[in-house]
């Protein structure tokens, strides 16, 4: 194996930083390599990344080096190293410079100041290897996140990289979009044999095609080495056990690894099946008894049809949906079939054009909109958008204040403490992770003491630990405060493990729902990875915590 | 293909294919040119006539070039805008002859409104003349011309224009998430409003800066600025391009020459002067509305072309 970066005892502290974000960090890439590195939010993952690529070298003291080819990586020349080493980040729209696709692969042989002969060819080339010639000429802003991750990783690789970094790339995409992205990886690294080093936090997707499986937590690698090595050291470890996949994560927890000899942990529905069929190996599930008892409507949609233009498409189209007190509904289902539409209709952000909504027993229009504002809570699936001052406690005081609330202070100390944020009251909401932001968002929507909680994609982009303690502090509050609870999401585990109820929009209409159990039971591919595993024993087992020996 | 749904199709995709019109496949610097002239010649000719001639001209051009939706909306943008100057201008500004009437003090001419009534339509012209630029005038061209002169200003203004729309989207997506925690431009005081307002203008500021860091980090990892850069498409400098430079240049030289002489320029101060056009004046009109017109008449040519060959066919 020929080795393309290495790291010899890198650490590294961000300049006003008062510990080190990366610790002693001895590293090889070599060709042919397809990496997953794992680690929690913070841990360092995306510090890592770019100390690889000297180009994004953060402003901060670095110790030990980094090699490309034997040679110190900041001495190589910038356009060998903006061919070598390609990078791909997190947000699809971010990324992308020009007006529209062609524009965009163009820009990057523009810099390394190719002649336009060449640029032609190798534009030629990759449209026809990604297949992208129907989109050639397509605005950007026209495209969806899926097809703007894959822009990104074209213009990429159209300047030929040797090794790939790629920044959670599919954190923002759903669950469709996300295997596309990476079964497109597979093909880039298997049938042109570039390096990946691919940061996620859900493994699912990306550890069967890995060799190798690196595992950081606070600036420090874990684990270094292959996969099932990789999954037996999470499952070792207090923090990282969450993110095991769950095909994986039934084999650990079910101690199959120790007793029947099973060298290689199955990764797939598929080898997990062969597995447990072949060793005839017969698993217990209990299935976990529902947490709530639902009191009286309290948001009732009926016959709602809702169009964007005038003769437009009906985003939804008789829709029938209702909602009790003490009850978490759940709506599942793709991109574009109206899910964020369906909630901002129940908010009365966007009118319908036929159909009655009543909200706690009221009609939508006879609702003052503040008072609506202050009974109904809405999460977007972008917390930043809530932040208006430069620390959190700010934000919390003031909103206080802004409600009119008899002991603003105190209100705003204990919306603080009971969401774990006080530790954070200093900082500026931006600077903090994804997870914590989406928190102060919740927090402040939460001080209105609202008796509807809406929630769109709670759990997009964040890791596996955060997100069950989100699910867990969702369900708490329910259940204490007796909140109404309507979520749309693609997340199947989280809505199979945390909802009372489960709906499947489709075509603008709600077409099945009904308890997790029953819900996902009836499903033969819109169902948790557990269920499909387990579906010839346990036809009833839904999600990870109920399966055991 | 269309897809067919449950209720009609899928719209067209808007720019999916490589634009066509003629005045397009010209030589980015020729464009170029031609914009800086429209914007030019709104500001010279400050006469009602030429005004309203120009104005009729670059709607027909984006009607041509089938930017209906976008012209619409700044129009009705602009109609704001155009109102707000043609009330302060005569209240703020008393100079000239003819008077109208007092308010309180305030002397309203004639010069002044008349006056603001032109200034109005002029920024109108202007900014139905970027609606066509933003259509036409891709950042392909834009880097072409200027990244040679200053790579990082070019960028800087590319990303600038770049994140126009997405501006849009964001601010959009502000306004509904900070209305459902009571802080909207829609109700309260005028002072409240403004401080709402104002609020979320910050946060879209603040969103979009943090947003530009990834958009820098892309650049740089592409390598950007890493040397001189080339371009791919070849904007070759042809006889047509060469013709259309000289005829544009010239054209637009006499009009500026006898913009100097007073010509096509209605006297509004002290006294408004006569609105009816000399001879000369004429003859300018004219001039403009040929250089005005020009990617209309390229289209009608390529029309006229097709409909011969037909003909002959």
């Amino acid at each position: 194996m020929v080795e393309i970066i290495k790291t010899e005892g890198l650490s590294f502290q961000y300049s006003l930083a008062d510990k080190k974000s990366l610790n002693n960090i001895d590293l090889t890439i070599e060709n042919g390599d397809f990496i997953t590195l794992a680690g929690s939010s913070g841990s360092g993952k995306t510090t890592l990344l770019r100390q690889l690529k000297s180009e994004l070298w953060p402003v901060g003291k670095r110790e030990g080096r980094v090699l490309y080819q034997g040679e110190p990586i900041d001495e190589l020349d910038a356009r060998v190293s903006a061919q070598k080493i390609g990078m791909v980040f997190q947000s699809p729209d971010d990324q992308l410079v020009m007006d529209n696709v062609i524009q965009e692969l163009a820009f990057s042989l523009e810099n390394i100041g190719l002649a336009p002969d060449e640029i032609q060819k190798r534009i030629a080339e990759l449209v026809n290897f990604l297949n992208l010639q129907d989109i050639l000429y397509e605005s950007v802003h026209n495209l969806s996140g899926g097809q703007k991750q894959m822009v990104n990783l074209a213009a990429v690789l159209i300047l030929r990289p040797q090794v790939l970094l790629l920044d959670e790339p599919t954190a923002q995409l759903d669950p469709i979009a996300t295997k596309e992205f990476i079964s497109l990886l597979k093909r880039v690294h298997d049938e042109l044999g570039i390096a990946v080093l691919i940061s996620e936090h859900r493994l699912e997707d990306v550890i069967p095609l890995s060799n190798k499986l690196w595992l950081i937590d606070e600036g420090t690698m874990q684990y270094e080495g292959d996969v099932t090595g990789g999954l037996k050291a999470m499952w070792a470890s207090d923090k990282l056990t969450n993110f095991i996949p769950d095909v994986p994560f039934v084999f650990l927890k079910t101690g199959l690894t120790d007793s029947n000899a099973i060298s290689k942990l199955p990764l797939t529905v598929d080898k997990g099946k062969q597995i447990l069929q072949n060793q005839q190996i017969d698993l217990v599930g209990n299935q976990a008894a529902p947490q709530a008892t639902p009191g009286e409507e309290t948001v009732k949609v009926a016959r709602t049809s809702f169009e964007y233009t005038k003769n437009g498409l009906y985003v939804l189209d008789n829709l029938n949906l209702t909602v009790h007190k003490n009850e978490w509904l759940a709506i599942i289902g793709k991109n574009g079939t109206g899910k964020t539409t369906l909630l901002k209709v129940i908010m009365g952000i966007l009118t319908p054009r036929r159909g009655s909504i009543k909200v706690l027993g009221k009609k939508l229009r006879s609702w003052k909109q503040a008072d609506l504002y202050n009974e109904i809570g809405y999460l977007s699936q972008n917390p930043a958008d809530y932040f208006t001052y430069d620390s959190i406690e700010e934000e919390f005081f003031n909103r206080a204040e802004q409600l009119k609330l008899d002991t603003p202070n105190e209100a705003a100390e204990g919306m603080m403490a009971e969401l774990d944020l006080a530790k954070l009251r200093k900082q500026n909401p931006h600077d903090v992770s994804g997870g914590e932001q989406q928190l102060v968002a919740l927090g402040l929507i939460l001080m209105s003491s609202p008796r509807i909680l809406l929630l769109d994609e709670p759990t997009k982009g964040l890791d596996p630990l955060r997100r069950l303690r989100l699910g867990k502090l969702i369900k708490q509050l329910q259940l204490d405060k007796q909140l109404s609870i309507i979520m749309v999401s693609h997340d199947m585990e989280f809505s199979a493990r945390f909802a009372d109820k489960c709906a499947l929009i489709f075509d603008g209409e709600i077409v099945s729902e009904d308890e997790p159990h029953k819900f996902f039971a009836g499903n033969f591919f819109y169902t948790t990875v557990v269920n499909r595993l387990l579906r010839n024993q346990l036809p009833n087992i839904i999600n990870r915590e109920e399966v055991s020996r | 293909m269309d897809v067919h749904r449950k209720y009609g199709t899928r719209p067209q995709r808007s720019n999916g294919l490589k634009s066509r019109l003629v005045f397009e496949q010209l030589n980015p610097w020729v464009m170029f040119t031609y914009y800086i002239l429209t914007i030019a010649f709104s500001m010279t000719f400050i006469h009602p006539i030429f005004l309203g001639c120009e104005l009729l001209i670059v709607i027909l051009l984006n009607v041509v070039s089938k930017n209906g939706k976008q012209l619409v909306a700044v129009l009705q943008g602009s109609l704001f805008m155009m109102a707000f100057i043609m009330i302060m201008n005569p209240i703020i500004n008393n100079h000239g002859t003819h008077i109208i009437m007092t308010i309180g003090g305030t002397i309203i001419t004639v010069e002044a409104v008349v006056y603001g009534a032109l200034m109005a339509l002029s920024l109108a012209i202007v900014m139905v003349v970027f609606v066509s630029y933003n259509k036409s005038f891709t950042s392909q061209k834009f880097m072409y011309l200027f990244s040679r002169i200053s790579p990082r200003l070019t960028l800087l203004t590319l990303i600038t224009i770049r994140f126009v729309p997405l501006f849009i989207q964001r601010f959009k997506n502000i306004v509904t998430i900070q209305a459902t925690r009571g802080i909207q431009m829609t109700s309260g005081s005028v002072k409240h409003r403004a401080k709402s307002g104002m609020r979320l203008l910050e946060v879209l500021l603040v969103n979009s800066f943090y947003n530009a860091l990834q958009t820098a980090d892309s650049m740089t990892a592409r390598g950007y600025a890493s040397g001189k850069r080339t371009s791919y498409e070849r904007y070759r400098f042809t006889l047509r391009d060469f013709v259309s430079l000289g005829l544009l240049l010239v054209g637009s030289g006499i009009c500026f020459y006898s913009a100097t002489k007073g010509v096509g320029r209605l006297a509004i101060y002290p006294t408004l002067g006569k609105v009816g056009l000399s001879a000369s004046g004429i003859g300018v009109l004219g001039l403009v509305i040929l250089i005005y017109s020009f990617p209309i008449i390229l289209e009608a040519w390529e029309w006229v072309w097709w409909k011969l060959s037909k003909l002959k066919g």
